[in-house]
Order: C-alpha cells, then structure tokens, then sequence
C-alpha cells in the first residue's frame, strides 16, 4: 500500500506544471484518420493526460474512453472538454498495468509516450493488458521512446522508483 | 461518471464484470459513488465525476478512507466492515 503518497506523476502534473496541450501528433492525427475509414466507433487513449489526442479523438465522433493516473491532468482535460462542449469522452483515473476495463472492447487505442516511463516488465504487463481490451482485428497507435534514445539516463526521478524520465 | 461507463468497466485486480453501482450525489453524471467488486471485495471511489480504479499499491489510504468515511451513511455496511484494500473498521 502507498500509505498516502502522492503519485510521482501527479506531483509533475500538480507542482511542476506540467500540461502537454501540445498540437496532436500527425501520426496519431493519421491513425485516427484511418480507424474512421475502418468504421471504429471505441477508442482508448492510455495515458491521455490533459488530453493531446482525447481531444481529436473526440472530435473525430469516436466513444472515447481515457485513462491517466494524474487526476489535476484528468480535471484539466475535463475543463477542455467542458469549454469545447465535447460529451464523447469518459475520463477514469488508472494507470498502464491494469487496465479496468472488459476484454475485446476497444476498436481502436492511442498510448503515446506512456510506456517508456516504467519498467520492462511494467511495459510487458501494460502491453498484455492493451491487446486484452482490444476487439479482435482492431489497431493500436503506440509511441514510445527506445533504450537507445540520446535522453536515457538524463532525466530526474521525481521519488519513486518507478517512474523514469529518460 | 458517464452511467454508460458501468457497460465496460471490471475490477482492475480480477476483472470481474460487472461492478455494482452506488451512487451518492447525482447530477449530469455521477459526482460521488463507489464501485465494489462482489468477488473480491474491492471498492473503488467515484469522486468528483472521476472514477479512481487503482490497483492496491497505488491508492492512497489516509485520503479515500476519509472519503469513504464522509459517505459511511451512504455506503453498504459490508464496504465499511470487510471492504479491500482497506476499510473503516480496520483503520479504526
């Protein structure tokens, strides 16, 4: 049990301002594209944070489920979608490993940048998870950085042990 | 809490579907309620529109058993007794 600590992402998020509202990712912009043409109707967006791609996502008409750990990243994506009068999306505060949700659900997911940040064997289990939620024949769009990108080991750890910047 | 959420919703530990529902206030969408598990006895908070479906290590026990204990008229007696990861009568 955590006894109460803070999450380390939320922490980022709460006192470090953290709030990736950057523009979409054309290849999730791309992805979306493409899962529309397919007919998809329900999407995950693991680990959406203020909502980069829930928006879009949104947006493009799909059921939109999100998940993140950070609740002050969940109510800043909710006061967007509020502003914008967007209904499609459902917000609920989880993180990678296990994901709530029914097996062979999803049409579609977007987990950009997400899975680099824990342990191999947290990303095996994250993984798992992903294919377990998705319908049979269904796409994921995953980003995440390599073992051998210039930024490994340069990051900070913001206390815990499970949450590395690289 | 969108309702139509409960449609897909499992406990995050033994994904067991689907989770009873208690809800406390009510407006567009559910503000406050409690998601239980009937098979392992989990209960999960729904605080200010936001369900939290963390698995154990990550819940923050001094906080959501103070909420849980704002909500003791509200929730099932057996939450408050027998419920995991941690409940009333354990916490004293």
């Amino acid at each position: 049990m955590r006894s109460n600590r803070t999450h380390p992402w939320e922490l980022v998020w709460r006192e470090e301002g953290w709030a990736e509202t950057s523009p979409p990712l054309p290849v999730v912009v791309n992805f979306a594209e493409d899962l529309k043409r397919e007919g998809a109707k329900k999407v995950l967006d693991l680990g959406c944070g203020a909502g980069r791609h829930s928006i879009l996502l949104g947006k493009t008409g799909f059921q939109v489920v999100v998940l993140d750990v950070s609740e002050t990243a969940l109510k800043t994506l909710e006061g967007r979608l509020k502003s914008a009068s967007i209904d499609n999306i459902t917000l609920v505060k989880h993180e990678m490993r296990e994901l709530p949700i029914v097996d062979n659900y999803f049409d579609g997911v977007v987990c950009t940048n997400v899975f680099h940040h824990g342990k191999l064997i947290e990303i095996k289990k994250a993984v798992g998870e992903v294919h377990r939620v998705m319908r049979r024949g269904s796409s994921a769009c995953v980003v995440a950085l390599s073992a051998a990108d210039f930024r490994k080991g340069n990051g900070k750890m913001p206390g815990a042990q499970h949450l590395r910047f690289y | 809490m969108k309702r139509r959420l409960m449609d897909i919703l499992a406990c995050p530990i033994d994904k067991h579907y689907p989770l009873d529902l208690h809800v406390f206030e009510e407006k567009d969408e559910i503000v406050e309620g409690l998601l239980v598990c009937s098979e392992c006895g989990r209960w999960y908070p729904i605080m200010d529109e936001i369900p939290q479906l963390l698995p154990d290590d990550l819940r923050e026990q001094r906080d959501e058993l103070s909420w849980l204990n704002k909500w003791r008229e509200n929730a099932p007696p057996q939450v408050l007794r027998e419920g995991k990861p941690f409940n009333l009568q354990l916490s004293g």
